[in-house]
C-alpha cells in the first residue's frame, strides 16, 4: 500500500484557480469552495496519518518514495495547515463582507495553501525552495490586500527581509548540489560519505540563514511586527499561525532531523547556534511584547518568543527535544490564532485594537474573553491546557540533554509570558469600561466559532496528551530516532 | 576564461545599474541585459536549454511584464525627493563582497566539492517530467500567485472607482 500524497497541493491549487471565476456568481461562493477543499482535506490528512505511520514503518526507509516527504511529520504539518486554513476562512467570512475582492482573497488563501502543503511534502531541497517563493508571494499580497498605506509597508518590509532569505537558500542550495550532485534531502545523509565535515556546516549553515530570516528570529525580526500589526486580522492569524512557521521554522527542525542521523558533530555545532538565536528570541520577544500598546502587535512579539522556544528544542535535536518542538509548533498555531481571531473580534466589536483606549469587555464580550484566558494561559505553559505539556516536554529535554542554563531560560520566560497576557488581558478585558465602548457588544456566532473549537482543541488535547503524543506526535520522530 | 570574466562582469554592471537607476524603465531594461548576459553565460557553459529558458522567460516575458507595470505607473503626479546617496554604497558593498568571494573561493572549493559527480546528461523531457515534475507543480503554484498578486492590486474595489 503506498499513500498518494499529491491530492493535498493539488486540491488547493485547484480551488485557487477556480475561485476568481466562482466569485463572479458571488464571493459567498468562492468561500464556500475553499470551505469544502479545506474541511475535505483535513478529514482526509487526520485519517491519514495511522495509514503513514505504519507505512513508514513498513517501508522502513528515511523518507517516502520520489519527490513527496511521505512521513508522519509532513502529514501531521499538512493537518495543522488545513486546520489553520479552515478556520482562518471561516473567521474571514464573517470579519469582512463589503470587499469586492472577496473571491481573489480565498484565492490568495487556497494558493498559500498549496504553497505550504508543497513545503510539507516537499522531499528537495530545491522544491522546498520552489514552494517557499509561493508562500512569499502569497503572504506579500495577503498582508498588503488592504491597499492601505501601513499594510503595503509591512509588505514591502516582508518583501525586503524575505529577498535575502531566498538568497541564502538558494546559495546553498547550489552548493548541496556543488557538493553532492543533488538537491536531495537524503543527499544531505551522503553528504562527505556520511561523516562530519565542514563542507556540511557551511551548505547547511548557509541554507538554515535563509530559513531563520524566514522565520522572523531575533535579530530577524523586525519585518514580523509591522507585518501582523498592518495586515488584516485573519491574515495576521494565518501569518503568525502556520505560514511563517511552515516558510522556516519547519524546515529547520526538517534539517536538524536529517543532520542527526548521519552528522553529530554537526548536528551539535549548528544546533549551538540555532539554541543561541531561540533564546535570544524567546526572551527579547517575551520582553518586547511587555511594552506593547497594540493588541496584534503584542501577539506579534508573542509569536517571536513562541518560535524561539521551537527553534531552541530543536537546535538541541534529541529525539524528545525533536517531539517536543513539533508539539510546540502544532500549539503555538492553536493559541496564537485563538488570540489573533480575537484580536479580530475587539477590532470588529470596537474598531479598534490599542490596548490604551480598551477595558472593561470581560462583561460585554464574554466569549471573546474566555477563549483569551484559555489561549493565554496555554501560552504561559499552565496546566492542564495543551501549552503545559509542550513547554514541560521542551524544558525536560533540555534539561536531559545537559543544556540546564537553556532549560532554566525557558522557564523563566514562561513566567515573563504570564506576565505579558496577564497585562494584556487586563488591559483589554478587566477594570473599568470606557465610556465611548458603552455600546459594544459579543460579535456573531461565525467570528467567535474557531476560537471556541481551538480553545476546546486545547483543554482536549491538554487532558488527553500521552493518546495525542503516542499517536500523532512520536511517529513524526520515530524515523530520525 | 576571459570571455566567462567579461560576462560575468557585464551581468554584474547591469544589475548595478538595475538597482541604481532612478528611471524605472532603464532599470528594467539594465534587467533584461543582464538577463541576456546570464543566457550567454549558461549557453557558453554548455548548459544551452537553462539559457534558452533565461532568455524567453526572464529576459523576455519578466522585461514585458516590467514595462507595462510601468506604463501603469501615472507619470507627473508626485515626485519625492529621495536621498541617493545609500544606494552609491552598492557598488562598495559588491567590491567587498567580490574581494572576500575572491579570496574565500579556493578553500571552499577544496572543501566542498570533494569529488565532482560526473554530471548524466538528460533531455529536457525527461528531467522536466521524469524527475523534476514536483517542482514543476511549484512553479505552476508561484505563476498561479502571481496573477492572483497582480489582480489584487490592480482590480480595485468598486467603491474606490
Amino acid at each position: 500500500m503506498t499513500l498518494n500524497l499529491f491530492p493535498f497541493i493539488l486540491m488547493p491549487l485547484i480551488g485557487a484557480a477556480l475561485c476568481p471565476f466562482v466569485g463572479k456568481l458571488g464571493h459567498k461562493y468562492a468561500e464556500r469552495l475553499s470551505v469544502f477543499i479545506l474541511l475535505f482535506g483535513l478529514l482526509l490528512a487526520v485519517l491519514n496519518i495511522p495509514v503513514c505511520a505504519e507505512y513508514q514503518t513498513r517501508v522502513n526507509g528515511m523518507l517516502g518514495p520520489a519527490w513527496l516527504a511521505g512521513d508522519v511529520f509532513s502529514l501531521f504539518s499538512v493537518v495543522m495547515i488545513y486546520m489553520a486554513a479552515l478556520s482562518v476562512t471561516v473567521f474571514s467570512a464573517f470579519y469582512k463582507r463589503e470587499d469586492d475582492r472577496g473571491a481573489l482573497y480565498y484565492a490568495l488563501l487556497l494558493a498559500s495553501v498549496a504553497g505550504m502543503s508543497g513545503v510539507a511534502l516537499a522531499n528537495d531541497f530545491f522544491t522546498l525552495y520552489v514552494f517557499v517563493e509561493v508562500l512569499a508571494v502569497c503572504s506579500f499580497s495577503l498582508i498588503a490586500f488592504q491597499m492601505k498605506a501601513e499594510s503595503l509597508e509591512g509588505a514591502i518590509k516582508y518583501l525586503v527581509i524575505s529577498a535575502p532569505a531566498s538568497l541564502f537558500i538558494i546559495s546553498g542550495v547550489s552548493l548541496l548540489m556543488l557538493s553532492t550532485g543533488s538537491t536531495s534531502f537524503a543527499s544531505v545523509l551522503s553528504a562527505s560519505g556520511g561523516g562530519d565535515n565542514p563542507a556540511v556546516i557551511i551548505i547547511m549553515g548557509v541554507i538554515l540563514c535563509g530559513f531563520l530570516l524566514k522565520s522572523g528570529l531575533v535579530p530577524f525580526h523586525t519585518w514580523t511586527p509591522d507585518a501582523y500589526q498592518s495586515a488584516p486580522a485573519p491574515v495576521s492569524a494565518l501569518l503568525s499561525g502556520i505560514i511563517t512557521k511552515m516558510a522556516g521554522v519547519y524546515a529547520i527542525i526538517r534539517i536538524m532531523m536529517l543532520l542527526r542521523v548521519a552528522h553529530p558533530q554537526t548536528t551539535a555545532a549548528i544546533g549551538s547556534a540555532l539554541m543561541l538565536f531561540g533564546a535570544a528570541s524567546i526572551i527579547v520577544g517575551a520582553l518586547a511584547a511587555m511594552y506593547q500598546k497594540d493588541f496584534k502587535r503584542m501577539l506579534a512579539y508573542s509569536s517571536i518568543s513562541q518560535v524561539g522556544y521551537i527553534v531552541l528544542a530543536a537546535g538541541a535535536a534529541t529525539p524528545l527535544a525533536l517531539a517536543a518542538a513539533i508539539f510546540h509548533f502544532f500549539n503555538h498555531a492553536t493559541f496564537k490564532l485563538t488570540l489573533f481571531f480575537n484580536a479580530g473580534a475587539v477590532e470588529k466589536a470596537t474598531g479598534t485594537t490599542n490596548i490604551t483606549k480598551l477595558g472593561g469587555l470581560e462583561n460585554r464580550m464574554p466569549w471573546t474573553s474566555w477563549t483569551s484566558v484559555i489561549a493565554m494561559l496555554s501560552t504561559a505553559g499552565i496546566p492542564p491546557f495543551s501549552g503545559f505539556w509542550s513547554k514541560f516536554l521542551i524544558i525536560t529535554a533540555l534539561w536531559q540533554a545537559g543544556f540546564h542554563g537553556y532549560a532554566g531560560l525557558a522557564l523563566a520566560a514562561s513566567v515573563l509570558t504570564l506576565g505579558y497576557f496577564l497585562i494584556l488581558q487586563s488591559r483589554v478585558f478587566f477594570g473599568n469600561l470606557p465610556e465611548e465602548l458603552s455600546g459594544v457588544k459579543e460579535v456573531r456566532a461565525g467570528l467567535l466559532l474557531p476560537g471556541l473549537c481551538f480553545a476546546a482543541l486545547m483543554v482536549a488535547v491538554g487532558l488527553y496528551f500521552p493518546l495525542i503524543f503516542s499517536n500523532f506526535v512520536e511517529p513524526a520522530v520515530v524515523l530520525f530516532l | 576564461m576571459t570571455l566567462h570574466l567579461a560576462l560575468l562582469s557585464a551581468l554584474l554592471l547591469f544589475c548595478l545599474v538595475a538597482a541604481i537607476a532612478q528611471n524605472l524603465l532603464y532599470s528594467g531594461l539594465a534587467l533584461a541585459l543582464s538577463s541576456v548576459m546570464l543566457s550567454l553565460l549558461l549557453f557558453e557553459m554548455s548548459a544551452p536549454w537553462a539559457a534558452v529558458f533565461e532568455l524567453s522567460v526572464c529576459a523576455g516575458l519578466i522585461t514585458v511584464l516590467f514595462i507595462s507595470a510601468v506604463s501603469f505607473i501615472e507619470r507627473g503626479e508626485v515626485f519625492l525627493k529621495e536621498d541617493r546617496l545609500r544606494f552609491y554604497a552598492l557598488p562598495v558593498f559588491l567590491a567587498i563582497f567580490g574581494l572576500a568571494f575572491w579570496l574565500l573561493s579556493e578553500p571552499l572549493t577544496k572543501a566542498l566539492v570533494p569529488a565532482m559527480p560526473g554530471t548524466v546528461q538528460l533531455s529536457v523531457g525527461d528531467l522536466l517530467w521524469n524527475f523534476r515534475w514536483f517542482d514543476v507543480v511549484g512553479q505552476i503554484c508561484i505563476f498561479l500567485a502571481g496573477v492572483l498578486m497582480i489582480r489584487t492590486f490592480f482590480s480595485r474595489s468598486k467603491k474606490d472607482v
